[in-house]
This record gives C-alpha cells, sequence and structure tokens, in this order.
C-alpha cells in the first residue's frame, strides 16, 4: 500500500468531546501519528463517558439513545467501549500522563519537542492554569504548531463561556433558522454540525500551517473557535439581513426557491423520503411517475414560482402517493425519472445500503479487546492513496509503551517511577466514581 | 498558501466554497463560469430583492478572492482551453456530476498525464462509483441518506433538515480538506492524487451524532429513537423575557441547573437522582416548569451570563439580526465590508478561523461576469487579443 498522505506528521492532543478529537481522527485516518494525551486521574465528562463503571440504568439509557457499548452492559472497562468515543479514536494511540503535576508537564513538554502538532479544544482558561499556552510550548519547540478551539475564541467578552455544538449552534443563529417552521422554538432538535465544521477546519489550517513551516521554518498558533467558524454556513441568511434587513425564521424541510422539496411518509413504520424538484423537467418527471397528468396540464404548476407558491397543495397530493410505496420504491422510481430522491436512511437500513456497501464505506475492525466490528469509514477516497483502518479506537493507555520506550527512550526506573506516581496506567485511578 | 493555483469548474455550493477557502488563505483561483454564468448568481438573498447576476449576496459571499472567467467547455475548443487551466493548476475543484468530465475527455488519467502533481477533487451527492452514483441529490437527499436527519425531530412527526446551505457548505469545506490532505503529498512528492467526495459519505461520517450511532449500532443492534428531549431532564432551549436560552441539563448538567434556578434541594431528591428517574416524562415536565417559572422576566443575555456563572453549559438562541447586533463578534472582527461595482459596499462573514501568522485575507470581492477574461486568458494563458476575440466571437468565451 502507498505511503498515507500526512505520514511524518506528528500529532499531540488534549481534546474533549467531538470537535477535537474529530479534527485528530481525521489527521490519523490519513497517516499522521496521532498521540491522544489521557490521564488516569481524570476521565473527562463526555469524551470516555466521565464515569469508570456505568450502571446498568446508564447503559440501558445510552442503548436506547442510539450510543450503546460494545458488549451492551459490560462489567469492564467501560471507558474503552462506548461507541461515543470509539467514533473518533481509531487510527490513534492513547497514552497517560498528569498534567496538573510537574513530573507530567516535564513529560508532555518532551512529546511537544518531538512533535508537529499540538490540538486542544479545552476552556482557554484551564489550558493557561496548566501552562499549556502557545508561548509555553514554544519554548520547547519553536516550530510547533497549536490550534485552539475554543467555543467563542481566546478573547471577548464570551471567551470563558462553556458551550457545546448544540448551545453554539444557538447563538450563531442556525437553531432559529432550522426545524420544523409551524412549531416554536423548544420543538427544535438540537444539531452538532458546527463541531464537525470545526474539525475539518482545524485540518485544512494545519496543512496550511505545515506549508508555511515547510517554506519557512515558522511554526503558529491557530485560533478555531466553534461559533465562529459555523458563523459562515448562515451567510445567505446573514446577508438578507445586511442587506436587506430581512430577518429570516426556519422553512423547516422548505427550500427559498424549489418546490416540492421536504420529506414525505413511506409505507412501513416511521419510514421517510426526502424529495426536491428543482426544475420544470423534474417536475414533468415527478408528475410522470406519480401518473398525474392533471398537474403536469396545470398553469399554476409550471414555473418555479407557482411550484413554490403553491407547495402545500402538491405536498398533500406527493404525501398521499409516497404512503402507498417504500422509501426505496420512491428512490427507484422518481430518480428513475431524474427527480432527486432518497430515503431518510436509519442506522439499520444505513449498514444495509447497497450502495454503501459497494462503496466500502464500513471498515471491519478487529479490536481484540471488543471483537469485530463494522466501524464508520473514511470521509473522502484517494485514488492514489488508498486507505484502511489501521487500529482499533486507542483504549486508555495502550500506547504507554510506544510513548514512553519508542517516542521519549525513558529507561526502566523512570518508567516505573511515573506508573508509581499514577501517571502511566491503562485504568482510572480507583477515586475516579 | 500563496504560489498555489486552484481552479473552480462549479457547479453549485461545494465548489464554492472549497475554492473560496483556499483562496482567502492566499491561493491564487480562477474560477471558470458557463458564458451565461453560474447559476448560483441567480440564488438570493439579492441586493432590494431585485434579481440580477451581479447582487446576490449568497454569491458574493462564496466568490471572493477569486478571478472569474467565462468558458463553454462544451465546445471542442473550450475542452482544449480547459486543458490549458488544468495544466496551470495545482488544485482543481468540481462538482459537474459523476462522470461529466471524463465524458469531456477528461479523465483523471488524462489530466493527470499532463499535469502530474494535480490534485483533483470532484464533488457528487452519492460519489463516483457504485449503483447511485448518477442519482440527482440536491442538498437535502445526501443529509437525508447519509446524515443524522432520521433521528432529528419530532418522533411523532418527520424528520427534519439543517438550515438551507449547511451541508453544502460543509461539504465545501469537507473538499478543501481533502485538497489540503493531498496537495499536502503532492508538494512532497511531486505526484497529484484524485479525490472522490460523496456528500452522502461527508454525512456518513459526520460526528454531528451520525457518526457514534452508527457505530453504536454495529455494538448494539438497536436503532436510537427521535427525541427531542435528547439531551435530557432541565435541558432544552427554553422560553425568556425576549427569547429562548438553551442549557444543558441531564446526566451531566442537572445538578449545575438545579443550583443556577436556586433550587438544589432537587439535586439529591430521590424523583431526580437515578437515571431512570432523569428520564421519567412527568419528572422532566415538572423540572422544565420549574426552570420556565424562574426564567420569567428576564432577558436571555442576562440568563446566558448567570448560566456561565453556574458553570451550566449553555447559549442564547439568536436571530441573524440578535448576532449582527452583538458587539462580541464585531469586536472580534468577524464581519467584513467588501465593496463591489454593482452591489456596493456589503457586510459579510469574514475571518471565521485565525491562523497568527498567515491570516486570512480579503483581497477582492468576487468577480463580475467575464471580468477576468482578458486578465487570464492572454496574461495567465498568454493568447494573444486576437485570439481572445476570436473565441468571444464564436460563443467560446
Amino acid at each position: 500500500m502507498a505511503r498515507l498522505p500526512l505520514e511524518g506528521i506528528r500529532v499531540l492532543e488534549i481534546t474533549v468531546v467531538w470537535a477535537g478529537p474529530h479534527s485528530c481522527q481525521m489527521l490519523a485516518d490519513w497517516g499522521a501519528d496521532v498521540i491522544r494525551v489521557e490521564s488516569t486521574q481524570f476521565l473527562g465528562t463526555t469524551t470516555r463517558t466521565g464515569l469508570m463503571k456505568p450502571g446498568r440504568e446508564y447503559f440501558r439509557m445510552m442503548i436506547e439513545m442510539g450510543y450503546g457499548y460494545a458488549g451492551m452492559y459490560p462489567e469492564t472497562r467501560a471507558w474503552d467501549r462506548g461507541a461515543l468515543f470509539n467514533t473518533h479514536a481509531r487510527n490513534k494511540s492513547s497514552m497517560t500522563l498528569d498534567v496538573t503535576r510537574r513530573e507530567g508537564l516535564e513529560v508532555l513538554m518532551d512529546l511537544v519537542s518531538k512533535s508537529d502538532v499540538f490540538i486542544e479544544n479545552n476552556m482557554p482558561d484551564t489550558m493557561k492554569k496548566l501552562g499549556l499556552t502557545y508561548a509555553e510550548l514554544k519554548e520547547h519547540n519553536p516550530g510547533i504548531i497549536m490550534v485552539r478551539m475554543p467555543a467563542f475564541g481566546l478573547e471577548g467578552k464570551y471567551h470563558r463561556y462553556r458551550s457545546w455544538g448544540q448551545h453554539v449552534e444557538g447563538v450563531a443563529g442556525h437553531s432559529w433558522l432550522k426545524g420544523y417552521r409551524d412549531t416554536d422554538i423548544s420543538q427544535r432538535p438540537e444539531s452538532n454540525q458546527s463541531d464537525a465544521g470545526a474539525a475539518y477546519s482545524t485540518v485544512m489550517a494545519v496543512l496550511m500551517a505545515m506549508r508555511h513551516r515547510r517554506r519557512t521554518g515558522e511554526g503558529q498558533l491557530i485560533e478555531i473557535p466553534l461559533c465562529e467558524n459555523f458563523i459562515p454556513y448562515l451567510a445567505a441568511p446573514i446577508m438578507d439581513y445586511t442587506m436587506n434587513g430581512r430577518v429570516r425564521s426556519s422553512l423547516g424541510n422548505g427550500h427559498t426557491s424549489m418546490a416540492p422539496h421536504g420529506v414525505y411518509r413511506c409505507k412501513g413504520k416511521d419510514s421517510w423520503v426526502a424529495i426536491s424538484v428543482g426544475s420544470d423537467e423534474e417536475w414533468e418527471g415527478l408528475c410522470r411517475a406519480m401518473r398525474e397528468p392533471e398537474w403536469a396540464r396545470d398553469r399554476k404548476f409550471r414555473t418555479v414560482l407557482g411550484r413554490w407558491q403553491n407547495q402545500e397543495e402538491i405536498d398533500v397530493k406527493l404525501g398521499e402517493w409516497t404512503v402507498t410505496l417504500t422509501n426505496y420504491e420512491v428512490m427507484e422510481r422518481l430518480q428513475g425519472v431524474g427527480v432527486g430522491a432518497a430515503p431518510v436512511l436509519n442506522e439499520r437500513e444505513a449498514h444495509a445500503d447497497p450502495h454503501i456497501k459497494a462503496r466500502g464505506f464500513f471498515e471491519r475492525v478487529n479490536d481484540p479487546d471488543l471483537g469485530v466490528h463494522d466501524h464508520v469509514g473514511f470521509m473522502w477516497k484517494m485514488a492514489k492513496t488508498p486507505n484502511a483502518i489501521r487500529k482499533p479506537p486507542a483504549h486508555l493507555g495502550y500506547g504507554n509503551e510506544y510513548v514512553y520506550r519508542e517516542l521519549l527512550g525513558y529507561d526502566d526506573e523512570r518508567v516505573r517511577r511515573l506508573g508509581e506516581e499514577g501517571h502511566i496506567g491503562t485504568e482510572p485511578a480507583p477515586h475516579i466514581p | 498558501m500563496e504560489g498555489v493555483k486552484v481552479l473552480d469548474l462549479g457547479v453549485g455550493i461545494p465548489p464554492a466554497n472549497a475554492t473560496r477557502l483556499l483562496g482567502s488563505f492566499g491561493a491564487e483561483v480562477i474560477k471558470v463560469e458557463p458564458p451565461q454564468g453560474d447559476p448560483l448568481r441567480m440564488s438570493g438573498p439579492f441586493l432590494g430583492d431585485i434579481p440580477n447576476a451581479e447582487t446576490s449576496g449568497f454569491f458574493q459571499y462564496l466568490n471572493v478572492n477569486k478571478r472569474g472567467i467565462t468558458l463553454n467547455v462544451v465546445s471542442g475548443r473550450g475542452r482544449r482551453i480547459l486543458k490549458d487551466l488544468i495544466c496551470w493548476a495545482d488544485i482543481l475543484v468540481e462538482g459537474l456530476g459523476a462522470g461529466k468530465l471524463d465524458g469531456l475527455g477528461l479523465t483523471y488519467g488524462e489530466m493527470e498525464s499532463v499535469n502530474p502533481a494535480l490534485v483533483a477533487v470532484s464533488i457528487t451527492p452519492f460519489g463516483q462509483s457504485g449503483p447511485y452514483r448518477e442519482y440527482r441529490g440536491y442538498e437535502i437527499q445526501p443529509y437525508a441518506f447519509g446524515g443524522p436527519m432520521y433521528f432529528t425531530g419530532n418522533p411523532e412527526r418527520e424528520p427534519v433538515n439543517a438550515a438551507n446551505n449547511v451541508s453544502d457548505l460543509h461539504t465545501g469545506l469537507a473538499a478543501a480538506t481533502a485538497g489540503m490532505v493531498a496537495f499536502h503529498r503532492a508538494e512532497a512528492t511531486g505526484e497529484g492524487d484524485y479525490i472522490d467526495i460523496a456528500a452522502a459519505e461527508v454525512q456518513l461520517g459526520n460526528i454531528d451524532r451520525r457518526a457514534a450511532k452508527l457505530l453504536a449500532y454495529s455494538y448494539t443492534g438497536v436503532v436510537g429513537d427521535r427525541n427531542l428531549d435528547h439531551m435530557g431532564i432541565g435541558s432544552g432551549p427554553f422560553p425568556c423575557a425576549d427569547g429562548y436560552v438553551n442549557l444543558l441539563g441531564g446526566e451531566f448538567g442537572f445538578d449545575r441547573v438545579c443550583r443556577l434556578v436556586g433550587r438544589e434541594d432537587l439535586i439529591d431528591d430521590p424523583r431526580f437522582n437515578t437515571p431512570e428517574g432523569r428520564r421519567d416524562p412527568a419528572n422532566i415536565e415538572e423540572i422544565s416548569g420549574i426552570i420556565i417559572s424562574w426564567l420569567y422576566g428576564k432577558s436571555k443575555l442576562e440568563v446566558w451570563e448567570m448560566a456561565q456563572q453556574s458553570r451550566v453549559l449553555s447559549g442564547v438562541v439568536n436571530t441573524t439580526e440578535d448576532l449582527l447586533n452583538d458587539d462580541h463578534f464585531w469586536e472580534r472582527g468577524m464581519w467584513t465590508k467588501v465593496n463591489h461595482p454593482v452591489a456596493g459596499e456589503m457586510t459579510m462573514p469574514g475571518k471565521s478561523l485565525k491562523m497568527f501568522r498567515t491570516p486570512w485575507q480579503l483581497r477582492s470581492a468576487a468577480p463580475t461576469l467575464s471580468q477576468h477574461n482578458a486578465d487570464v486568458y492572454c496574461g495567465t494563458l498568454g493568447y494573444s487579443r486576437e485570439e481572445l476575440s476570436k473565441l468571444r466571437q464564436t460563443g467560446v468565451v
């Protein structure tokens, strides 16, 4: 197999929740040596679920929410088994140290001097307290590229504010602009698109900074606030306001110019299809597929504007037609006449879909501790550098041998001492609940 | 990205956004439009609501820092010119449709033979291979098929989409990212790559819950439900005096929310101190009632500040107007003013991330239709003025 494109780049991450880990997942996927710096003294709120021994009730709740664990109700090492963590932990190594103590910080700085990139998405003040600012890192490695992903920025009146993706999206204006158009905001569902957005921007910016470093020798600090990174996703409504003073609200499943455009019920339990008609030819195709020659003749539906103005009338009849067919039948019939239609897939359907299978999206991963499972694959394909998941999700501390021995070259005595002092380990300290 | 040459072949939002991002950090971008213009020019919002190919705010936003040319790539002459542009480029981004470049005689093999270091990024709804490769998809189809839609919404109703353009812009960012991964290797080895981006797969791998649930299904065989109370007791947007605030309770924040509303006594209340109790709909309703009464008469920004002092993960629910009126984002330089010869001065999102040594730059407004034809055809590609006027006469440009 060809060398992966990012081989030779070493990345350290001290990351929590989703945005930070997801960015490092992509760097690891494409060949970077990503080391997840963790601690046996602290499990992180949601990162490794934060609970050393979740009870049966907790596992059941997570299963019902769709975030179950390998082994369903695992009796050991729950922190290595949750889907919320394992999704982004493949291809990485996990090492442990307690960065709140001097010896731990020394180890970390040894690692910084051997790395290219440092990525973190903690509260800005947390990093300051730990002495993990760009200025500190630069002392140990002038070429280091540091990415910081605060919610609202390293400076400014909200820089201390704590938020997850869904809160950030409320601030950015997304929560207001999405969801059902006929209900109030409390009926609008969560979304965490801003986490993924910041993750991709991180990878893009890191590689731009690597290029700058190749040409000049200079590293740099990169700040990617979740909120500011996400705001441009709403450029159209923002410019409608700045140019026209208009404050938009949600379109639900509708569209600013297409109609019909929506999600329609199909035969079977909780089964749906997304349909869009973007042109007159597509409208004619839809009328043919539905055997509605009257619609095709009706003048009021002939133009984009006419269909848009009469979309409710179209939606009712279209929904009466889709409910007589399965979601896949609707897709096949409409795609057959050149109309955009796709089933709204649940997880079971996605794993079974013939197209997703033919593309080889899911990757079978054998984890000696967890068994064989189909993992989410790569978000794009590269012709010259085909890819496969190289390592199962990083279990806590399983990379210690690699990091302390191979990379840092510490001797037996130092490794033993760091183990006794609670830096090196593969299990959370007993005091963690 | 100074010195890097990027070719934006369109069409649609994702390629425009990918090349905008590369251009904003210094790459030289040439945007190729069909002679009648990129269809995005006719997508709103328009200045004063009057449709005009030069005043679409969204088009203006997506195409800053680019030079614009027109070219009829379907004509034989047009194809040969396109090949010259492909020789010029380091990175090409296109969303013409699966197999469309091949149809123009521009397979990756062909492009590679004239430019071995070329990174070509193709964006489609479902990818370049597989049974659905030619299926039509606008933004919502790949999101429905690949993304988190199924479990987004009210369990009694239809699943719901994200806001318009969000997924398309995200696919564009993914394309820029993937392009950088290949370009990193191309600069080191001199060998380019061909990247096949399926918007549906960007969504399948999306950390917005979908990827985790797909792996969880492998672990448990259980399909998670669609549920508005996803984040658990004491969570969700709640109404206050002038809008809504979003608080996080649930397993991670219930105790903090109780402290915020001055009800520490509820933390150890036997009704709420087990995961089961915290999931009981009657209990959730009771807590929501307590929170909403406490919020009565308070403004959202005031509540947000108090919530933060209680360490409650939280946010206000802003309208676009609220966002544009918040000093925080002005002080941080989020907005930029762009002057365009037809559209005039516009305020749009500017710096979305900060590279301290190589910052985001605004160098030029979006090109007017065919603005840089002479500049690119004669200056960059070295055609003579006579050749250019002949291309004009024959409708190639």
